[in-house]
């Protein structure tokens, strides 16, 4: 399906199948109507994406001026406070290749990254389980309910100083808190996707005489999948959060730990290679995220 | 106030033949109560075998509810039902439901949403790859086995419906508003691909309708659910004999029976808009 936007004229594109051949759209583009002028003729109507080139320049064009823009304003403002503690865009794209040749900025990436994607596995696999069962146990459900809601708002890094006495200054520290902050959103997004489940679905689970483990598993499970999914985008963030915080709080080692020194000892441009890293990393990872959403669970929408 | 009739107007049948093959659903004295509020009470009504039975009325007559008590989804506060003598309790073997919302699962195709039941029944897997494709078939799903149900019309959804409710070859198929959620002129293909399917392997159906042609045209006999709470007002004989065609909506008769159900139920909204006005 084309995402219609309500654009002048568009409605006039309405029903016809964007997988019309491309010759018929190629033809039919000369007769396209003026902007606000209705169509009356159908068959002059070329295919909603013709249509959208020929009037507005593609979305990734205007997300890429977007982009250029903040850049340009980001060094003009620099440029303004005449700091030369101030990264600049041109600066750290000189220092990517340098950065990027390092072997020690690879394994900073390495170990932090890393302690988020095995984090975020830990704490989704337990989030599900205690999830589940808070989504279908009334017990459950009133034992863990307020524990979870108080810990969940509670920011993880105040915890961090106090970790560190528990399991020192070393990368299971990060770990555990990366696995303890996932787990959390995760907790609460399956606990509401178990729980939720449409009354349809558990008649028909009735009626054929389902039994606990196939409503478990067979219906609450995949229920909550696109609440996982949710609950996974919140995770990665908050768990990137929680990785960079303990490497800042335990020194340990690190890409966030490098942004700190880096910064400290006036490296700025580098730093801020190290900041981007990240930023993409989150950003791939929630696009992977959506990308998995729509491809296994079609009907869940856009 | 329970009587059977022959036909509209006529004085109340004496007892009916014995048939020849059992009653497979007796419903007596069955009332259901929500806290202060009695839906319905007092209800008797039996199905024979090989037997169609429409249940209409106005809308929170309770006549779903009825259904999924037989359907042991529901619990009665007084009465029982029994199917083949045994009392429902719960959810039954041979009993099948097809619900007005389709109730198709969103993440499983056509035919894993046929195969459900089955596969909860747990049937060998030989059984399952032959008798899944043969009701895919009935209800002309044939190639659409492996489209899940967004992509699918709603007329298409219920004849997925109706396959996995057939697939677990049911003594009693209940039939809950199948198609009140579908498009005039697609609900009439379905009828009477229903009642051609139901004329293939006829069973005892539990037809619940709002809509009285709907009624008229699939039961052998329709029950008339009235008052608050509600009962049953009138049983009618339909005495129209199965195959039934299109021809049937044109039949003397089936104008006859649908004018007199129209009228009981009229009767009713009527006095209940002049209780509000």
């Amino acid at each position: 399906m084309t995402t219609r936007r309500t654009g002048t004229g568009e409605s006039a594109a309405g029903g016809r199948p964007v997988s019309a051949p491309a010759g018929q759209g190629s033809t039919a583009t000369e007769a396209v109507p003026l902007p606000g002028e209705p169509s009356s003729a159908p068959q002059a109507v070329p295919s909603g994406r013709a249509r959208r080139e020929r009037r507005r320049p593609p979305n990734w064009l205007l997300r890429l001026l977007t982009g250029v823009l903040i850049l340009v304003l980001w060094d003009l403002g620099a440029r303004m406070l005449e700091s030369p503690f101030i990264a600049r865009p041109l600066g750290v794209a000189q220092a990517v290749p340098e950065v990027f040749a390092s072997e020690r900025f690879w394994q900073d990436a390495w170990a932090t990254i890393g302690s988020v994607v095995y984090g975020v596995l830990i704490g989704a696999a337990a989030g599900l389980v205690l999830g589940l069962a808070m989504g279908r146990i009334k017990l459950v459900r009133w034992f863990f309910t307020s524990y979870v809601s108080a810990l969940y708002t509670l920011p993880m890094v105040a915890v961090v100083p106090l970790m560190t006495i528990w399991l020192g200054y070393t990368p299971e520290t990060r770990l555990v808190a990366v696995a303890l902050s996932a787990f959390l959103p995760i907790v609460v997004t399956t606990a509401d996707g178990s729980r939720a489940i449409p009354k349809e679905y558990l008649d028909v689970a009735r009626t054929f005489r389902a039994r606990v483990h196939n409503i478990w598993f067979g219906i609450a499970l995949r229920n909550a999948i696109p609440y996982l999914i949710a609950g996974l985008q919140l995770a990665i963030a908050r768990a990137l959060v929680t990785a960079v915080a303990v490497e800042f709080l335990a020194g340990v080692p690190g890409l966030g730990y490098s942004i700190l020194q880096q910064t400290r000892s006036f490296q700025q441009n580098e730093a801020f290679v190290g900041v981007i890293v990240l930023t993409l990393f989150v950003v791939a990872a929630r696009a992977l995220l959506t990308v998995a959403r729509r491809r296994f669970l079609p009907w869940y929408g856009r | 106030m329970t009587r059977s009739t022959t036909g509209p107007g006529a004085a109340p049948e004496g007892a009916a033949p014995p048939p020849a093959t059992g009653p497979r659903v007796v419903v007596s004295g069955a009332g259901v109560r929500y806290g202060d509020l009695t839906v319905f009470d007092g209800i008797d009504l039996t199905i024979q075998d090989r037997e169609i039975v429409s249940i209409v009325g106005p809308s929170g007559c309770g006549k779903t509810t009825l259904l999924r008590s037989v359907d042991g989804l529901t619990r009665l506060n007084s009465g029982s039902v029994t199917i083949d003598g045994r009392p429902v309790e719960g959810p039954t073997p041979g009993v099948s439901m097809v619900f007005q919302h389709f109730g198709l699962f969103p993440w499983k195709n056509v035919y894993n949403n046929v195969a459900y039941g089955l596969k909860l029944a747990k049937a060998p897997k030989e059984r399952i790859a032959e008798v899944v494709p043969e009701y895919i078939d009935m209800v002309g799903l044939a190639g659409f086995e492996k489209s899940y149900p967004h992509q699918l019309s709603g007329g298409m959804q219920q004849r997925a419906g109706l396959a996995r409710a057939l697939a677990v070859e049911p003594q009693v198929l209940l039939m809950d508003e199948p198609f009140s959620a579908i498009d005039a002129q697609t609900r009439e293909v379905l009828q009477f691909e229903l009642l051609r399917i139901w004329e293939t392997r006829p069973i005892a159906m539990m037809f619940v309708t709002h809509s009285i042609e709907e009624a008229v045209l699939m039961g052998d006999r329709v029950v008339v659910l009235k008052g608050r709470p509600s009962h049953i007002h009138e049983v009618i004989d339909v005495g129209i004999p199965h195959p039934r065609t299109r021809a049937t909506l044109k039949s003397a008769r089936f104008q006859e029976v649908t004018a007199h159900v129209w009228d009981l139920l009229m009767q009713d909204v009527i006095a209940a808009e002049r209780e509000v006005g």
